[in-house]
């Protein structure tokens, strides 16, 4: 069978190079949960390469549960760094997810996601303009931020900006930006989503729009460096936007931790209290593996008074997903807080007594699996975390 | 029948852990050899089901209601192997022993673990290296396979050359056989034998449990590494290595062919001269000992030692030998078992070989013990060119071959290998261990038409190798299309 869409995304030769070893198998969240070939990393690609077998005898078929196990997938590409023979796994699973999509073989849930951020800009299918709620308490100081003109600006994202939960890490970065006398601009309602959650789903051409938006909100503003807390803005901006739009895209990609870090070195960001506590760092996928950044939020932690910085049996390129990426939260709830569960244990392994991330979603994840399965720990994003010490 | 078998056995392990997808058989009907699909006109490949059963209790239950209905039962762990063990011949039940995963703890002398089948190597190495004790050998696929699935396979690895085979290793076996019987087997243990479920590849049960021995972690570990160019020297300067006597630990030859594809896809260190890596392990003074030892072996001869940290990484990467893959699409690949002295020979007519098919080769030679290598010979093809790969896929024989032209042996049999069964077994262990499986497993429904000899699907004996069979098949099915 051809496959157009796939092939867009990756060399023709990739899923024959897999030489079944089964590796893959033991570092996947999803193979982990569900225990059969189907699930695993190497049982989707040996199916993918049915599916190619020229002969149309020997040729496979798509049916429900194959097209339901692709999308049973965080992408969270542990699978591609112990691979035998180093598959670009992160754009295979965009791949074969595009080329169902062009079948129409997209589940509900996928679809719903997509059109709402096609349509709507963001992915909870809320009215955009609302993308300052998060700022609900402290509206006087946010409100004169949005649209300025300013070198710095800040992306805050969908998930922060629609899930109260959570509101307290923007209302923590702005105070960290604040107290180190950043100047910077936030788009507000002018600020799309990034397009990660169509990047998951292989369904780039659709992101183009929202990618050259964002770029050009942000070009106006003048904004030279761009800052934000979610793993997946930052990924999208810094890896998928130069590839999708095909040049580079004129502004510097900073990962909050990564600006922090920065504000620190260069003594703008000073700390005035100190805390003896023990905690753990979560290396989110989307910033480690996929970007490799592992150095600074631990630069950062253990650049604050008192605290002691522990690491997991799994750290940097080794550390276990948190479930909540490729779209698995859509797909499979209760799978996606399940694999959380798992690393929640372990971050309790170490005794610490908070858990500490970079990333929205990790963030979300963690604490609603530390809640439903009662679970005795503390789980902050950095921005959080490092607003206490100011 | 089926549908009786399907809801008998749901009852035993509960339905999530029982599929019957057209998916889910299919992904179960190989192991990790890239074999063509017109298999299927020979053997049963596809199963009826495949089951997931978490102790050795519901082990015995699957097995007994198998036995009721006669239906074959495959054995399955990581399904690394490529020799056809886990490939149904006659379709069946194949029983994933991967819910068989806990890992007890070190015995209170320090001496041995007991784990079960299904736990992976790696996770058994790091759970032993938290607690200061390390396995006495591995497999280089430790990242993927199973203790139970080498116990099978009955293996070679790193560090046999010091602790030897894996039979070496086994303290004690749990084993539940084909009629559902619970067997505890100790080394010491008459009858049965522990040696009879060693390398038997699940011809008369499902392994469930091992005891394995181990030891307390090594306090110096080094690798160091020497170039050689061309393979004259190569069999004596690897018996002078392996006179270094106990903490040498591991050592392997990467041929001149197999460090040049390496090199192909790197970007940095380019070579294409033999590597040959030791590690040498033991107190910190064995260790600087038999490093001295090395270094004056490598002056006398005048040869180039590799750089320490160049060497380290070569180590690290023996997880990943097939890497050259990338350059195939395709790797194949055959092994064989040959004595230290032929090791040059041996390389010399492996490379002939390939230039001869216009083939890119690359050799692993592991030192199992002093006297004897486990050559592992993989080259590249393309699985998309079926008339070309056909082509291919019979230099598998042809290396193998070459191994017992040298007085060595093929190494494992499964199904593609069952063809040499009398001759690596020797004719009088295959013969009791025929009268074994009669005993163990009457009714013949474990892993049925390998090992002893291949079957068809029919039952029908194939008494030339298997490849070449269905090398035959697959041209004339390339005729008629
Ligand atoms: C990259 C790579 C490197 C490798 N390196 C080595 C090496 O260094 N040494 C080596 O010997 N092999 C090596 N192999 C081959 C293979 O990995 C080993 O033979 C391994 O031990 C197989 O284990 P498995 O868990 O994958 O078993 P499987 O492939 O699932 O099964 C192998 C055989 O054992 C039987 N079996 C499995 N589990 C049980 C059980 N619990 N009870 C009864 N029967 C069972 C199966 O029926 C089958 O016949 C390598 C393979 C790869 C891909
Ligand atoms: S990306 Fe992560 S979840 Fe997806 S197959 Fe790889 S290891 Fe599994
Ligand atoms: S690790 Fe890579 S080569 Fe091995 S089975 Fe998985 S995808 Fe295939």
């Amino acid at each position: 069978m051809k496959t157009p869409e796939l092939d867009k995304f990756v060399d023709e030769t990739e899923p024959w190079v897999c030489t079944q070893c089964g590796y893959c198998r033991t570092v996947c969240p999803i193979f982990e949960q569900v225990g059969w070939e189907s699930a695993s990393p190497r049982g989707k690609l040996y199916y993918i390469k049915e599916l190619l077998r020229r002969t149309e005898s020997q040729q496979g078929v798509i049916d429900d549960e194959f097209v339901k196990r692709i999308f049973q997938c965080t992408l969270c590409v542990r699978c591609e760094g112990i691979c035998q023979t180093k598959i670009d796994m992160g754009r295979l699973w965009q791949g074969i997810r595009a080329e169902l999509g062009s079948r129409g073989l997209w589940p509900k849930e996928i679809q719903d996601l997509f059109d709402a951020t096609v349509t709507q800009h963001n992915l909870y299918a809320m009215p955009n303009e609302q993308r300052t709620v998060w700022a609900m308490m402290i509206e006087d100081e946010i409100l004169p931020k949005v649209g300025k003109v300013a070198e710095v600006g800040y992306f805050v994202g969908c998930v922060a900006a629609f899930t109260g939960r959570i509101a307290g890490i923007p209302e923590s970065t702005v105070a960290i930006l604040d107290a180190a006398g950043v100047d910077y601009t936030i788009l507000g309602p002018d600020e799309w989503c990034c397009g990660n959650p169509l990047f998951f789903v292989g369904g780039h051409s659709a992101a183009v729009e929202l990618a050259e938006h964002n770029l050009e909100k942000l070009r106006e503003l003048g904004v030279r460096t761009l800052v934000t807390n979610c793993a997946g803005c930052f990924r999208s901006f810094r890896n998928e936007y130069p590839q999708l739009l095909g040049r580079d895209i004129g502004i510097e990609v900073v990962h909050f931790s990564q600006y922090l870090a920065r504000l620190i070195e260069e003594g703008k960001l000073t700390f005035t209290q100190s805390k003896a506590i023990t905690v753990t760092y979560h290396d989110p996928c989307e910033l480690g593996r996929h970007c490799g950044i592992y150095d600074e939020p631990r630069y950062v932690l253990n650049s604050l008074p008192g605290v002691t910085l522990v690491e997991m049996a799994n750290s940097r390129a080794e550390s276990e997903c948190c479930g909540g990426g490729g779209l698995v939260k859509g797909t499979n709830p209760d799978m996606s807080l399940d694999i959380a569960a798992g690393r929640v244990d372990q971050a309790v392994g170490t005794g610490a007594s908070e858990i500490i991330s970079s990333c929205v979603t990790c963030r979300l994840q963690m604490s609603e699996a530390a809640r439903t399965k009662d679970v005795e720990i503390g789980i902050r994003d950095i921005a959080e975390f490092v607003a206490d010490f100011i | 029948m089926e549908t009786t078998l399907t809801s008998q056995l749901e009852r035993i392990v509960g339905t999530e852990d029982v599929a019957v997808s057209s998916l889910e058989r299919k992904l179960y009907s190989h192991d990790a050899a890239p074999i063509p699909g017109v298999l299927s006109l020979f053997f049963k490949t596809l199963p009826d089901l495949i089951v997931r059963p978490d102790s050795a209790g519901e082990v015995a239950e699957v097995l007994r209601i198998a036995s009721e209905h006669k239906s074959p039962v495959v054995p399955r762990a990581a399904g690394s192997w490529s020799l056809g063990g886990v490939t149904p011949v006659k379709g069946g039940i194949v029983l994933d022993v991967g819910k068989l995963k806990k890992i007890g703890d070190v015995s209170s002398d320090g001496s041995s673990v007991e784990v079960d089948a299904g736990v992976v190597w790696k996770d058994l190495m790091r759970r032993l290296d938290e607690k200061g004790s390390a396995v006495l050998s591995y497999p280089t696929s430790a990242p993927s396979s199973t203790v139970g699935g080498w116990v099978s396979t009955g293996g070679y690895g790193v560090g046999s050359l010091r602790h030897g085979h894996v039979a070496d290793q086994i303290e004690a076996l749990e084993v539940v056989t084909a009629q559902g019987e619970v067997l505890s087997v100790a080394r010491d243990s008459v009858d049965p034998k522990m040696e009879w479920f060693v390398g038997t590849e699940g011809q008369f049960g499902v392994i469930t449990k091992v005891r394995l021995r181990v030891r307390k972690k090594p306090a110096a570990s080094i690798v160091r590494g020497v170039y050689v160019s061309g393979r004259d020297d190569l069999t004596e300067l690897v018996r002078d290595f392996a006179k270094l006597g106990t903490p040498l630990y591991a050592l392997k030859v990467l041929d001149s062919g197999l460090v040049t594809l390496r090199s192909m896809l790197t970007s940095g260190h380019k070579e294409d001269r033999s590597l040959v890596l030791l590690v040498i392990e033991g107190s910190a003074e064995e260790v600087s000992g038999a490093a001295s030892a090395f270094e004056k072996i490598v002056a006398q001869k005048g040869l180039e030692p590799c750089a320490d940290e160049l060497a380290e990484a070569e180590w690290q990467e023996r997880y990943w030998p097939m890497r050259i893959g990338r350059l195939g699409p395709t790797v194949l690949g055959a092994e064989t078992v040959i004595p230290v002295d032929r090791l040059t020979s041996v390389l010399r007519e492996m490379v002939l070989l390939g230039a001869k098919h216009d083939a890119q080769i690359g050799i692993e030679a592991h030192v199992i013990s002093e006297d004897s290598v486990l050559v592992l010979v993989m080259y590249l093809a393309d699985e998309r060119k079926s008339l070309k790969y056909v082509t291919r896929l019979s230099l598998v024989r042809e290396i193998v071959k070459i191994g017992l032209s040298h007085g060595g042996q093929p190494y494992g049999i499964g199904l593609w290998n069952s063809v040499y069964a009398r001759r690596s077994l020797g004719k009088e262990y295959y013969t009791e261990l025929r009268r074994l499986k009669a005993r163990f497993d009457p009714q013949g429904i474990m892993n049925p038409g390998k090992f002893f000899r291949a079957e068809t699907r029919f039952g029908i004996p194939i008494t030339r190798a298997p490849y070449a069979v269905v090398m035959n098949a697959l041209n004339v099915a390339r005729r008629l299309q």
